[in-house]
């Protein structure tokens, strides 16, 4: 079971709940300015200034799903001192106690930690890890072309 | 009494006392008659020895103890400084370092040293020197640690003629230039708004604000630099271990060890020079019967200078072994297929002798546990680009070889040329730029697929950073065309641009995980408007 003092913070994506732990998360912000990059995918949407630190901004939507951004949305910035970068979702909708979790699964979908349940609803837990493992991986590639 | 608060003091201070023990050794091995450097020696063991005592590190205490007697004898003319007597002191020198490190990890730095203790005891070369009556002590206590002092400021802090100095922790260093890099982004921001505002006032401020930064700046900079001692002084040591181990005579020369750089690139620099130094002791050098069979004196000389030129410094290590072929790069490169054939006339004797930077490159016969078979001049050029210097070899056959490395002096506000690529804003280290030019759009040609222009008699090809940057596939279609000339991989490329934007000061910021990934990038900078651009590695772009 999920350690109580481990808050979680809950946000959408296309319909879909997902959660990061609260710890991971510097900052919730509407879509700052953006200036865009050159050599990456379109998925990274481009870099902005947090804080005078260069962040970059993951469409996770296009990222995951492949399918466009919410306009509007909000932006996920993660703790700097885990990476520089942000994650653009559609929106964040609050932050839970480890408390509601009634059962957690593990989950082979590809860059989800587990699927909690919340409230009847399932809940997948990124792993932010996997995720800049696999950004990482790609832009290395793109590197070495 | 709680010490752990002056563990790091010990820890640095001790390092720097093996440093120069080192140091001493290695001297006194060729002149081992220099009374100063012995008393020297002997006063870096026992400073050691007493603040090991004091923070209660009882075996490094009875190490340097060991170390300070074995000196003392020297020091009273009972022992001659020999080759024997180095590898003895050495070893124990070794051993220090290892138990501070075992420190520095929170380890108990308690090792095993009866053994080594009992050989530096009973130390006995052959050759002794009429013995003065032997001491059973060392000095008195109170009269070393202010001539410890004195050599610790004369060696290490030249510059500070008052002899006031301070230690600081490297972070508060690079908070330091942080703040300063912030401060000037935002006197760019203020001189943004300024010139839309039209206020005399305001202006005049601003005037006086910038003069103060790059005051500030100045300082700052100071206060990070580093002599080139503070790496080169390990040198030596290393040195004299590879010329054992290689059999091979060298005479090490460093030149210009108070030259100071920015601590950023110092550190950066340490790896690479290791690895020049090895592979000319290693490659370039030639055994003692070689030498001499060729009219060349036993010993090699390897010398490794530094100088500073305008805002550059020049970093030479040069041998006078047996230099480089390049025919034999030329057939390497070809049969390793690292060469096309046809463009293997073109190549300059200066581009061929970069062959040696390709990775996976080498021509040496065999590997060896010295330098291992050229492994990492890839490495090391790669490192030198990134930190916006350059390397060049020259070498004449019979003669030796010079690698010569330009750097900047600091690598965190920098000058650059900014420039629009559509939709891209980028910032050119001008250290990087050669020239810049606008060349009209007829005087560029394309033979075999490839857009060059001619500037005198050489032909040099045209990239688009659109196209590297894969935002638009063509040149602009304008009258002329936009470029920079700069040095990659030992060739002049021009790479096209849509605009120049201007010239100014950044502060480079790391692009950090996961962007830092992305080749050809350094960083990103802040312009005044809030604007991020992106800070070219040219090296490493293509």
């Amino acid at each position: 079971m999920m350690d109580g003092t481990n808050r979680l913070i809950l946000f959408t994506l296309h319909g879909c709940r997902y959660a990061l732990r609260l710890r991971d998360v510097a900052e919730v912000m509407e879509p700052p300015r953006i200036y865009p990059m050159p050599r990456v995918p379109r998925y990274i949407a481009g870099i902005m200034n947090f804080h005078g630190k260069m962040v970059s901004v993951l469409d996770l939507a296009d990222f995951l799903t492949g399918n466009d951004r919410h306009p509007q949305g909000q932006v996920l910035v993660l703790d700097t001192r885990i990476a520089n970068l942000a994650l653009w979702v559609d929106s964040v909708e609050n932050i839970s106690s480890a408390e509601i979790i009634r059962e957690e699964s593990e989950c082979t979908e590809r860059f989800v930690e587990k699927v909690l349940m919340m409230a009847d609803e399932e809940v997948r837990m990124l792993s932010v890890e996997k995720l800049l493992d696999k950004i990482e991986e790609i832009l290395s590639e793109i590197s070495s072309r | 009494m709680d010490m752990s608060k002056y563990k790091e003091l010990f820890i640095s201070e001790s390092r720097e006392h093996l440093h120069s023990m080192n140091e001493l050794i290695v001297f006194l091995e060729k002149e081992p008659d220099d009374s100063e450097k012995i008393d020297s020696l002997f006063r870096a063991a026992h400073s050691i020895k007493g603040m090991a005592a004091s923070m209660g590190y009882a075996v490094i205490a009875e190490l340097a103890h060991k170390l300070e007697d074995l000196m003392d004898r020297v020091r009273k003319g009972i022992l001659h400084f020999d080759a024997d007597a180095a590898d003895l002191l050495l070893e124990g020198s070794d051993c220090l370092e290892s138990m501070i490190l075992d420190v520095d990890q929170e380890r108990d730095g308690n090792r095993d040293i009866t053994e080594l203790t009992g050989r530096i005891s009973g130390y006995d070369p052959s050759v002794a020197f009429d013995a003065a009556p032997p001491s059973i002590s060392g000095q008195p206590e109170g009269a070393l640690p202010p001539a410890v002092k004195e050599t610790r400021q004369s060696a290490r802090h030249k510059q500070g003629e008052s002899g006031q100095t301070v230690r600081v922790k490297t972070e508060i260093l690079d908070h330091l230039i942080n703040t300063t890099g912030e401060l000037i982004t935002n006197k760019h921001r203020l001189l943004n708004i300024g010139s839309e505002l039209n206020s005399a006032r305001l202006d005049e401020g601003l005037a006086e604000l910038a003069r103060l930064l790059r005051e500030l700046y100045n300082e700052v900079i100071n206060v990070r630099m580093m002599p080139f001692a503070s790496i080169s002084d390990r040198f030596p040591r290393m040195v004299r271990d590879l010329a054992k181990k290689s059999g091979k005579e060298v005479n090490f020369v460093i030149e210009g060890e108070d030259i100071e750089l920015d601590r950023g690139i110092l550190e950066e620099l340490a790896d690479p020079l290791i690895h020049i130094i090895r592979n000319s002791i290693d490659h370039g050098l030639e055994t003692g019967e070689e030498r001499l069979a060729s009219g060349k004196p036993a010993e090699g000389l390897v010398r490794l200078s530094v100088s500073r030129e305008k805002d550059r410094i020049v970093i030479i290590v040069e041998d006078d072994g047996r230099g480089m072929d390049p025919a034999k790069l030329l057939a390497s490169a070809l049969e390793k297929g690292f060469l096309d054939p046809e463009h293997a006339g073109e190549l300059t004797i200066r581009e061929t002798l970069l062959l040696v930077c390709i990775p996976g490159f080498s021509t040496a016969l065999e590997v060896t546990d010295v330098s291992g078979r050229g492994v990492g001049m890839d490495a090391v050029n790669s490192t030198i680009q990134s930190l916006s210097g350059s390397l060049a070899i020259e070498s004449e056959q019979g003669q030796g070889s010079r690698i010569i490395l330009k750097l900047p002096l600091t690598i965190t506000i920098i000058n650059a040329l900014l420039a629009k690529v559509t939709p891209f804003s980028v910032a050119i280290p001008v250290t990087n730029i050669l020239q810049t030019l606008e060349v009209r759009r007829s005087l560029i040609t394309t033979p075999e697929n490839q857009e060059v222009f001619y500037m005198g008699d050489e032909a040099v090809p045209i990239l688009s950073l659109n196209r590297i940057f894969a935002a638009h596939t063509a040149l602009p279609e304008s009258e002329f065309v936009s470029l920079f000339i700069a040095e990659v991989k030992g060739r002049k490329v021009g790479l096209a641009v849509d605009s120049f934007l201007g010239q100014q000061e950044v502060f480079v910021k790391p692009l950090g995980r996961p962007l830092a990934k992305l080749r050809g990038l350094a960083g990103g900078a802040t312009l005044g408007d809030g604007e991020i651009v992106f800070v070219l590695d040219v090296a490493n772009l293509l």
